[in-house]
């Protein structure tokens, strides 16, 4: 059997087709048989006169009744028996090399699906016009199949058929010719060929191309007249072969958007050239691709061209109901998941909707119509659309949907309201709780059209580019836009029940500080996280809070969030408690409620609303404030809500932790969470300053830094990780012997240290800078004091002869490098934490054995030679009130009835603060409550941003001061100057700031105390940098203090 | 009154770090201001596209390049199919020899200013290369009084439809900013065009690019260089930021020549793709003026 198959359909060219024939048996290669296949039984005379050839290798094949081009050419492929395929065109001539060339190109590369070459044109009588004519690029190549079906999409046709030399069980695996498509049957057929393995070129001119009256492809050469009819003929073989081949269904919005652009390009070249039912045909269709084509029409005064109807506009009914306006207004990136329409009473709104979204530029993956009109629309079914009113099959749907890959959805309502149930059934059809919700009606957004189009393309391109098609981004955030309260409380429920994380309506929360009752009415049906906005006013906000805490909440608990204005924070504070008090609820019992500074001006409530909904997304602080809210069990298992290097640092302590002394352990430098991660009993965290409330079991007591408000030797272990580095090398020594001073028995003390610190430091730098995030601060601080040297330190436990110390064995650098790694890297940690999850214990296990290798942190244990008995036992609270000392004086305390501490030498009073830390700090640092006035030239010079900045830098979030910036009214608005603020704020995380206020009414009192103008123009600001002008402040305010 | 602070001590890696998140803070709040002003001209005025004839400023920016400056470049803008323009030349402290070439165009829409002193550029060849040219160019957005600003290298050339062929694009789209194809004479084997779609650094030529007095917000900053990014690249990705209109022409109107840089002369390609020190980059900090950059703490 021969190894190729070369075979010429042909019609009733007899003249040409000898020519070809001819050419083909001078090949140089010569193991082929040649197959002319004759759709004309008429024409025996044809097969007469190519038999006079006389060469054994030609076999003639005449239909018995004439089948068509393309249908001839299927015949082609059923015929053939070589390993390669040829399909030779009656009329073309090859050079003696191209069947060598490219057999040779099929052997050397197993995993090509086609080759095809350049070529040279000539003319009817043979002359060559023009030679060395390549669609693809000029090179010798071999490209993976899908590289070579998205670039298809960007470009035109890059193959010449008759060029074509394909392995035929790849041909056989594409499939036949489809005969249904008019003109680009071709090159549909290639890309479907592509999908089966590898494409070549050779950019030699391997044959030649004749191009005479009769061209078959010469109706193909669509003059101007029909490019309209052209361009829809692309259009439906790109439809078929998305639809027809696994992992091509995105690209269909990508061949949606630039088709229509190249109908939109086409026509407007019509227009001008005067040929107005061209132009008009081009827009039409252009307008159906690609709806901003239409904006962008009008927008240049040409909607005219629209104005001939056709019948596929007629059934758009564009911008007729609201629905439709929200499709149209939605992200495009929305749509490229399936989409799930409740069709109430209306259908005509979802036959509207299923028209549009099909003709979308990013069209949905799958269209489902579910609810009690559903079936009236069984007229629809298309392959876009499913459709049943059985509520058991929109499940199987769901999960059809979801084994493609498609993990979000869009859900779009055309005006009733499905019932909670469904939803919950939707989100038990998920088995996830991310589900993405898009309410509508959306609010028409305003984006220039040649925008919106640049961005489709863009996003469509990346998603070509970077050849990952599934959607895993996954949207917990629900926009709520109405301001009618009967139908946010309803998209409460039923958002709550579809199991979002939390609930933010930020023009809800607004709409509801007059209605704050119906909050109350039904809390059962509320997510986790309710925001309110109460007018603090007479007493009808309590009964809110009183609804709130009496309802049985099971196991929703949601956390209630009082927005109340920042300069007020305190008294509602108290109000609130008072309240919860005259309804006998103990304040310390009921950690549900969360009391959130913001202002009641609408900018700055906007503000904060948008952050917290961004923080909701990122899910980050706002979350860690509600798990913290909640309180914690005494657990065995790790909680995966903590860091990882948390987690890296405390479970080797883990046994030791627990082993003894259970109820009297000190944490210095603990942060909110602290030795809790691994300790479930009681026990102090004690930090300068809490970033968030410390999370059970942990007691926070917030100090100064300097000397410990602990008596000598009051807890059995102290445990202090990773504070040591943040403490001024000056100090270290101090630090040390305090923590030995508070202890009775033994100190737990561990640190980066030394070269390797260093190393583990950099490697983060450099991640950081590489995934663009900002250096958080604690690697700034390294920066600023320098690691610990890990012999210094041992030298001064030598030197303390009551305390003998050995080192523990702690994780090694690769391992704490790499537990970082699955902290910083976006989405990491959720992998790492299922694992560990799922084998807490084999987590253990793996620390322990982790500690191989140069390793970054030291960590120490010293023990008393001779342990004493600690005065302090957590299971007994006296026990610490009376271990305390007043930091100023250093006397004891009492418990006042205020629930505060009283210094019995110097009267002077601490109490909590409203994250319940006890602020133990001396009291002459308290006084100077200074405020730093600044109006900043906000749209012109940067200097300002130093000042700002230096501020934030120079103080922390308990100092007492507070920078007041000015913004004129005139100029700018409150929301403009937050939005300037951010890249300055952004900086600092997470970290706690001091308080800024912006004020855009010259009129407002300033805060009382001292009040020091910074400089605000460019020419002060230079004499007197404002790193310099803060940073000397600072330094005499706290020189003040320390004296 | 200048405090003398002890200023903690910090590396010169410590520094840089320091310089680039500086940097980095320092553009994002410019970026902003920017987008609020865009936002400011385009409530001011909504149609920037009716008026029939608006004043194009050609804005040339020349060192010591008299002759090619005037018979090829100014050459190519006198000759324009659309006529209202100023051609706006600014001399990087030029030597005579360019004011008197110049002063052979009698044509008064030539303006040439010179400026008084040589602006002080990075050493360190690649930021060199990155930045030169920075200060004329923001003298030139002070200076320009046209409606729409074009940019035009001094060795370079427009086709002589350059001005009405952006002029319109921008029109038909509503264009903010318009940029097309720059055609390279003796090119480099590889590609004969500079300008593509999508915007991406490498993709656009500034020889190419038209963009409204809207976007004047957005200026030219010599301090590129800290970001290591080219200073033409820096004004377009800005624009970009801020969501200014941007649309490509798909031909070419710009002949780009291979003319001699200082760049080449010191023939040290390998140079300019070397990483600098710390020290250097905070020794062309000092050199440059830069030092406001470091305030932030």
């Amino acid at each position: 059997m021969p190894k190729l198959t070369v075979a010429i359909p042909t019609y009733d060219r007899k003249d040409y087709l000898e020519e070809a024939v001819r050419s083909t048996l001078a090949q140089s290669y010569g193991d082929f048989e040649l197959l002319v296949v004759l759709d004309n039984p008429a024409r025996q005379d044809i097969v007469d006169h190519l038999e006079m050839l006389g060469d054994k290798r030609l076999k003639i094949l005449v239909n018995s009744r004439t089948i068509g081009l393309f249908p001839n050419f299927n015949r082609c492929v059923d015929l053939a028996t070589g390993d390669y395929l040829y399909i030779m065109h009656d009329d073309d001539l090859m050079e003696p090399d191209n069947l060598a060339r490219k057999v040779e190109f099929l052997d050397a590369f197993p995993r090509a699906a086609f080759v095809h070459s350049a070529y040279s044109l000539i003319d009817g009588s043979g002359r060559i016009t023009q030679s060395g004519i390549h669609l693809a690029d000029p090179f010798d190549t071999i490209i993976p199949g899908d590289v070579f079906i998205r670039k298809s999409f960007l470009t035109l046709n890059t193959v010449c058929c008759p060029s074509v030399m394909m392995r035929r069980d790849a041909a056989q695996r594409a499939g036949l010719w489809d005969v249904s498509i008019e003109w680009t049957a071709d090159w549909e057929y290639w890309l479907r060929l592509a999908a089966q393995g590898d494409v070549g070129y050779l950019a030699a001119s391997l044959f030649r191309y004749r191009v005479h009256e009769t061209n078959e492809s010469r109706k193909f050469d669509a003059p101007s007249r029909a490019i309209a009819a052209y361009i829809n003929c692309k259009r439906s073989a790109f439809s078929k072969l998305c639809s027809s081949t696994a992992g091509l269904g995105e690209l269909l919005g990508v061949a949606h958007a630039l088709h229509g652009r190249e109908a939109l390009e086409h026509g407007l070249n019509s227009l001008a050239s005067g040929d107005r039912a061209e132009a008009g045909a081009c827009a039409r269709l252009a307008v159906a691709l690609l709806p901003e084509a239409r904006v962008l029409l009008e927008a240049n005064g040409l909607a005219g061209m629209l104005v001939e109807p056709g019948p596929d506009l007629a059934s758009l009914g564009l911008g007729s109901n609201p629905l439709e306006t929200a499709i149209s207004a939605a992200p495009q990136r929305d749509l490229s998941m399936p989409v799930l329409v409740w069709v109430g009473d209306d259908e005509s709104h979802a036959v509207a909707t299923v028209e549009r979204l099909e003709l979308q530029s990013v069209p949905p993956t799958a269209v489902y119509l579910a609810g009690p009109g559903a079936p009236g629309l069984s007229h629809l079914q298309s392959q876009l659309v499913r459709i049943t009113s059985s509520e058991d099959r929109v499940w199987s749907m769901l999960h059809a949907c979801l084994e493609t890959g498609a993990k979000d959805f869009a859900f779009l309502d055309a005006g009733a309201l499905p019932g909670a149930d469904w939803l919950a059934g939707v989100k038990a059809a998920f088995g996830s709780p991310e589900v993405g919700v898009v309410w509508g009606p959306v609010t028409e957004t305003s984006i220039p059209a040649r925008e919106r189009i640049r961005s489709i393309e863009g996003s469509a391109q990346d998603k070509v580019a970077s050849g990952s098609f599934a959607l895993r981004r996954t949207v917990v955030e629900a926009a709520c836009r109405t301001t009618d309260l009967g139908g946010a409380g309803a998209f409460l429920k039923a958002a709550a029940s579809c199991g979002l994380k939390s609930i933010l309506l930020p023009q809800a929360a607004v709409a509801w500080q007059g209605g704050v009752a119906s909050a109350s009415n039904d809390p059962l049906g509320l997510g986790p996280l309710v925001v309110c906005a109460p007018d603090w006013q007479g007493q009808a906000w309590t009964e809110v809070v009183k609804a709130f805490l009496t309802s049985d909440l099971g196991s929703r608990k949601p956390l209630l969030v009082l927005l109340s204005p920042a300069s007020e924070t305190g008294g509602n504070g108290a109000r609130v408690v008072a309240a919860l008090r005259t309804a006998g609820i103990d304040a310390e019992s009921c950690p549900d409620i969360m009391l959130q500074s913001v202002s009641n001006e609408p900018g700055e409530l906007k503000a904060w609303a948008l952050r917290a909904q961004q923080v909701l997304t990122t899910g980050s602080e706002l979350e860690a404030k509600l798990v913290g809210a909640q309180a914690m069990p005494p657990k065995k298992t790790l909680d995966t809500r903590d860091q990882l290097n948390w987690l890296a640092r405390y479970v080797p302590l883990e046994a030791i932790l627990n082993e003894s002394g259970r109820n009297s352990l000190l944490e210095v430098g603990s942060g909110h969470r602290g030795a809790g991660c691994v300790v479930a009993s009681a026990f102090v965290g004690i930090d300068i300053a809490f970033s968030q409330a410390p999370i059970a079991p942990m007691v926070g007591i917030a100090y100064d830094g300097n000397r410990l408000p602990f008596k000598s030797a009051a807890f059995h272990t102290v445990l202090s990780m990773d504070a040591l580095e943040h403490v001024p090398p000056d100090k270290r020594s101090a630090f040390i012997r305090e923590l030995l001073r508070a202890s009775a028995d033994r100190v737990i003390l561990g640190f980066p240290a030394d070269s390797e610190g260093r190393k583990g430091d950099r490697y983060m730098q450099e991640l950081f800078r590489r995934l663009s995030l900002g250096q958080p601060d604690w690697l700034f601080e390294h920066d600023e004091h320098g690691l610990p040297e890990s012999l210094q330190v041992e030298g001064l436990f030598d030197s303390i002869p009551e305390w003998q110390w050995r080192e523990l064995p702690t994780p090694g650098s690769l391992a704490c490098l790499l537990i970082s790694f699955a902290d910083i890297l976006p989405g990491a940690d959720q992998w790492v934490k299922e694992a560990i999850r799922d084998d807490a214990e084999g987590f253990r296990r793996w620390l322990g054995a982790a500690s191989f290798g140069p390793r970054s942190r030291r960590v120490y244990l010293l023990e008393r030679r001779e342990p004493l008995a600690p005065s302090i036992d957590l299971d007994d609270r006296t026990t610490l009130v009376s271990a305390l000392i007043c930091p100023t004086c250093h006397g004891d305390f009492q418990a006042t009835r205020e629930q505060a501490l009283e210094c019995t030498a110097c009267r002077a009073r601490f109490c909590n603060d409203e994250r319940q830390v006890l602020v133990l700090k001396s009291m002459a640092q308290v006084s100077p409550d200074v405020t730093f006035l600044l109006e900043p030239d906000w749209l012109g010079s940067t200097a300002w941003v130093g000042a700002i900045h230096n501020f934030l830098t120079a103080f922390e979030g308990n100092d007492p001061c507070r920078l007041w910036l000015r913004v004129n009214p005139a100029l700018l608005t409150l929301d403009e100057a937050v939005s300037l603020l951010q890249p300055i704020l952004a900086e600092f995380g997470e970290r706690p700031i001091p308080e800024v206020y912006l004020s855009n009414d010259e009129t407002e009192a300033l805060p009382a105390g001292p009040i020091v103008t910074l400089p605000s123009s460019t020419d002060e600001l230079r004499d007197w940098s404002p790193t310099t002008y803060i940073h000397v402040f600072r330094d005499r305010l706290f020189e003040r203090r320390a004296a | 009154m200048i405090v003398d602070l002890p200023r903690r001590s910090e590396t010169p890696e410590g520094k840089v770090q320091r310089l680039f998140r500086n940097k980095r803070i320092l553009d994002d709040v410019q970026v902003t201001q920017a987008r609020i002003s865009l936002n400011r001209e385009r409530v001011r005025r909504p149609d920037i596209w009716s008026d029939p004839e608006p004043l194009i400023t050609v804005r040339i920016c020349t060192y010591n390049r008299p002759q090619l400056l005037v018979e090829r470049a100014v050459a190519s803008v006198l000759r324009q199919t659309y006529q209202n323009f100023e051609v706006l030349v600014i001399g990087d402290h030029a030597s005579p020899e360019t004011a008197q070439a110049l002063s052979r165009v009698t044509d008064p829409r030539v303006r040439y200013v010179n400026l008084p002193e040589r602006a002080r550029y990075p050493n360190f060849p690649r930021f060199f290369w990155q930045t030169a040219g920075a200060y004329p160019a923001l003298a030139a957005h002070e200076l320009a009084t046209g409606e729409w600003m074009a940019f035009l290298d001094d060795d370079d050339e427009y086709t002589s439809d350059h001005l009405e062929a952006l002029l319109a694009h921008a029109r038909l789209w509503r264009l903010e900013m318009v940029y097309a194809k720059v055609k390279l004479i003796d090119p480099p084997a590889d590609y004969d065009f500079v300008g593509s779609e999508p915007l991406t650094v490498g993709c656009i030529a500034s020889g190419s690019v038209m963009f409204s007095r809207r976007l004047f917000c957005v200026r030219p900053d010599p301090h590129g260089w800290v970001n290591d990014l080219p200073g033409d690249w820096l004004l377009w990705s800005k624009m970009q930021k801020i969501g200014a209109r941007i649309g490509f022409l798909d031909r070419f109107v710009t002949l780009h020549y291979p003319e001699h840089t200082m760049v080449d002369d010191e023939d040290q390609a390998d140079i300019l793709d070397r990483t600098p020190t710390s020290d250097e980059i905070i020794s062309d900090l000092e050199h440059v003026g830069g030092l406001h950059m470091l305030d932030l703490a």
